[in-house]
């Protein structure tokens, strides 16, 4: 090898070595700042305390829905309702915005069916639901699981009830996570 | 052998066009860190009704976990040039200058080609290893290493992808993985190039080879609509293709290897240089 490609391999080696330590000194300093989140972890019945209220998911089903069958998704398509209370225990009011929860199963994530929610739900004006002190509030929340090749195992599961399920309402540095003991309807 | 190992690796990493391939696949890095690494600092520290929103971190936001960015996807389809580039055209170069003339009879013809295929592979694997792990480090100087969170969506690996819960639970193994598919199919293409040097007439034809390889059986692939066994497919961190599995990346990298290696072996078999 010349010399100027010998220089060329050392101006890199050294390049790479410094960037090496200003990496891993600024991503000290960021990991700190931002850390792992903590994970707390709930069944239902229980409830997970956020924003100075309690939630507390009361009760919650899975079932086909063959009648939901749209033109984007002409596949039956499961849904997941979640009974949820929210109470205000704190003294002050406080809000809790219901399309933030999301519905969780390994690397799966669903989100709510806001239509859904809205036509359940005829007692609340939108997904943000703003408590008095003392005040509760119960919601049922649908999730809908569109059919999609990827998910043929979940589907199976499903079926089965044995597809592992959870509510996830996520309020950095701490995941709130509520595991569903769901019943499937026929 | 050793010494003729020592003379090709430092033939295949002491030449103009290591680092001008070099220069390339840093040029694609520092253009995502600039468009959209440096920019996406905005959306750290975010707040949303009250709460903090789930950080970013650097396995998504680095060239290879953004797949939405141009770069990896053009990363992705040079791949074969670049790793091609530093060494893959050498048997031809020596071939037509009587270098292996030389050499050879100074040397045991299998120590030659032995040393020579061991200098492509290991040139072709640092030429793309080293812009990945650039980016990498340049990204961790912005964003932490926290884990991903599916939830937020801002991660690409999602369920039926390969290894989703692999990647959540412990990403920085996870890109390991990554990069190691990343060097090895690097290392492939050099020597699939090196392989077609008695072939060629040209030494771009040899140079393009691998990438012509690459754009034909990704084209067939396509044409099957088995996404999951595109080699373009395996060197991002999202794996979103259907029915990504582990083990495809390596039955692929096999089977190119196995082609390459024979092509090689029948290269190297000829006994004398008035064969050519």
């Amino acid at each position: 090898m010349s010399r100027r490609y010998k220089r060329a391999w050392r101006s890199l080696a050294a390049a790479l070595i410094v960037l090496m330590a200003v990496s891993a000194g600024r991503n000290i300093y960021l990991n700190r700042r931002f850390p792992e989140p903590g994970q707390v972890w709930v069944d239902e019945g229980e409830a997970l305390t956020f924003n100075g209220c309690e939630l507390t998911v009361t009760g919650s089903r899975a079932f086909l829905d063959h009648e939901d069958i749209t033109a984007y998704y002409n596949e039956p398509k499961w849904k997941i309702w979640a009974n949820i209370l929210i109470e205000n225990t704190s003294s002050s009011p406080s809000s809790i915005v219901v399309r933030d929860i999301r519905l969780q199963s390994g690397a799966w994530c669903g989100y709510m069916d806001l239509f859904g929610f809205v036509s359940q739900n005829d007692h609340v004006e939108g997904t943000t639901i703003t408590l008095m002190p003392g005040e509760s509030c119960q919601v049922e929340v649908p999730f809908p699981v569109y059919y999609d090749p990827r998910l043929d195992e979940m589907y199976r599961e499903l079926k089965t009830g044995s597809c592992p399920l959870n509510l996830v309402y996520t309020n950095y540095p701490v995941k709130n996570q509520c595991r569903l003991d769901y019943t499937v309807e026929k | 052998m050793k010494n003729v190992l020592k003379m090709e690796v430092r033939r295949a990493l002491g030449n103009y066009r290591f680092f001008a391939a070099l220069a390339a696949g840093l040029f694609l890095v520092f253009w995502h860190f600039i468009q959209f690494s440096i920019p996406y600092m905005a959306y750290q520290e975010v707040y949303s009704n009250g709460y903090m929103l789930y950080p970013h971190n650097v396995y998504e936001r680095c060239m290879l976990g953004d797949i939405y960015g141009l770069q990896v996807h053009i990363f992705a389809l040079c791949l074969p040039v670049l790793a091609a580039l530093p060494f893959g055209a050498s048997a031809y170069e020596d071939t037509r200058g009587g270098y292996d003339q030389n050499i050879l009879s100074r040397t045991d013809r299998k120590y030659y080609f032995t040393a020579k295929c061991a200098a492509a592979f290991l040139s072709g694997a640092l030429v793309v290893l080293i812009p990945v792990l650039t980016d990498f480090l340049l990204n961790m100087c912005l964003y932490p290493t926290i884990r991903g969170d599916i939830t937020t969506g801002w991660d690409g690996a999602a369920i039926g992808g390969m290894l989703p819960e692999f990647y959540y639970a412990h990403p920085f193994l996870y890109t390991l993985m990554i990069w190691s598919f990343i060097g090895l199919f690097g290392g492939i293409y050099a020597v699939m190039a090196l392989s077609v040097s008695r072939l060629a007439s040209n030494v771009f034809i040899v140079l393009l080879f691998p990438a012509l390889i690459q754009m034909f059986y990704n084209f067939t692939c396509s044409l099957a609509d088995v996404p999951s066994w595109e080699t373009t497919c395996y060197f991002d961190l999202a794996q979103s293709a259907r029915y990504m599995r582990a083990w495809k990346p390596l039955c692929v990298a096999a089977g190119f290897l196995a082609l390459s290696l024979f092509m090689y072996g029948m290269m190297a078999r000829k006994k004398d240089v008035l064969d050519r």
